[in-house]
């Protein structure tokens, strides 16, 4: 942002244009725009060095970096890689832990000591939970050096990850709609925590599919 | 050369402009502008998501450092991207090798019969 704040007016004018279209997490978007920042300068400057008066030196760097829109679009890709990927770890992170506090809330007295078979048929979303993991993978897969080797990685991998967004919103649903009759008296305080936990979750999986599918409408059609 | 033309080549022509050493992006732009005699001119818009693809494929990493105020975003080849590129040429050869044959109008092409 500094960068941009002590740029050259057009040039800073012409970030703030293509800033405007550029559509994923803030941190890579920033990244993208202090490099075009740096770009552009270098370019009015190679201009300059070639005999370019300053002020038409600017505007031959910026026509040669192209329009707002389509320099933009150039980036859909790889930021719809970088929302897919961040969305994807931030729920293969919390993932266990809110099913771990659920977990507790269920099987009281030291799950942790039970048959593991018994266990996983206590869960009542194992299978959304399968899903979940599973698209995880892939995303992570497509999404990583592997998936620079995929046609359209960053198509797979927003797929994917929308996957992961509405198993564990439906789980995070099942869960808080038949958490009164698996809850039990002992268990209350981290059932609690359980349903504060579903609750926060589905509340960002609302924000998170909008951004993804926001991040997808970015991208040009399949083909 | 319009940049359809190049189609296929890009990668190979941007890890072989980085091939001497660490470049910024507009730099890898002016090196290849250079190492064409003018001739290759790609786009601006398409050589930086370029790099950062190369950069998730683990081909080139890059660092940034600050000039004259500025973030400066820096790449270099990767012994990935090495191998790479050197497998890019190798089979580049190859292929204009084989190309010149037949377009070279019939100078070192075998006579057949």
């Amino acid at each position: 942002m500094a960068a941009r704040q002590s740029a050259e007016p057009a040039i800073a004018a012409y970030l703030d244009a293509v800033g405007q279209r550029l559509v994923g997490p803030r941190a890579p978007r920033q990244a993208i725009l202090d490099e075009l920042c740096d770009g552009l300068h270098e370019a009015a400057a190679t201009h300059h060095r070639r005999g370019v008066p300053a002020a038409e030196a600017v505007a031959a760097a910026l026509r040669e970096f192209g329009s707002p829109p389509a320099l933009a679009a150039g980036f859909a890709g790889e930021l719809a890689v970088a929302r897919a990927r961040r969305t994807t770890l931030a729920y293969l992170a919390t993932g266990p832990l809110i099913g771990l506090s659920w977990l507790s809330a269920i099987v009281p007295n030291r799950w942790w000591l039970r048959d593991p078979i018994t266990l996983l048929h206590a869960i009542p979303v194992l299978p959304l939970i399968a899903v979940a993991a599973v698209a995880g993978m892939l995303v992570l897969a497509a999404t990583g050096p592997i998936g620079s080797r995929l046609r359209e990685p960053e198509r797979h991998g927003l797929v994917g990850t929308l996957v992961i967004i509405a198993a564990a919103s439906f789980g995070d649903v099942i869960l808080l709609a038949t958490a009164a009759h698996f809850v039990q008296p002992a268990t209350q305080t981290v059932a609690a925590m359980a349903i504060t936990a579903s609750t926060a979750r589905l509340t960002a999986s609302a924000t998170a599919m909008t951004q993804c599918l926001r991040s997808h409408r970015t991208l040009s059609p399949a083909g | 050369m319009r940049a359809e033309a190049l189609k296929g080549h890009l990668d190979g022509l941007l890890l072989a402009a980085l091939e001497p050493g660490p470049l910024h992006g507009y730099a890898v732009i002016e090196q290849l502008r250079a190492g064409s005699g003018g001739r290759i001119d790609l786009p601006t818009g398409t050589v930086y998501p370029a790099l950062h693809r190369l950069e998730r494929a683990g081909l080139v990493r890059s660092r940034w450092s600050s000039e004259s105020g500025r973030r400066r975003r820096c790449y270099e080849l990767t012994p990935d991207g090495s191998a790479a590129l050197h497998t890019t040429r190798a089979g580049w050869e190859e292929f204009s090798a084989a190309v010149t044959a037949l377009l070279g109008g019939g100078r070192g092409r075998p006579a057949i019969g």
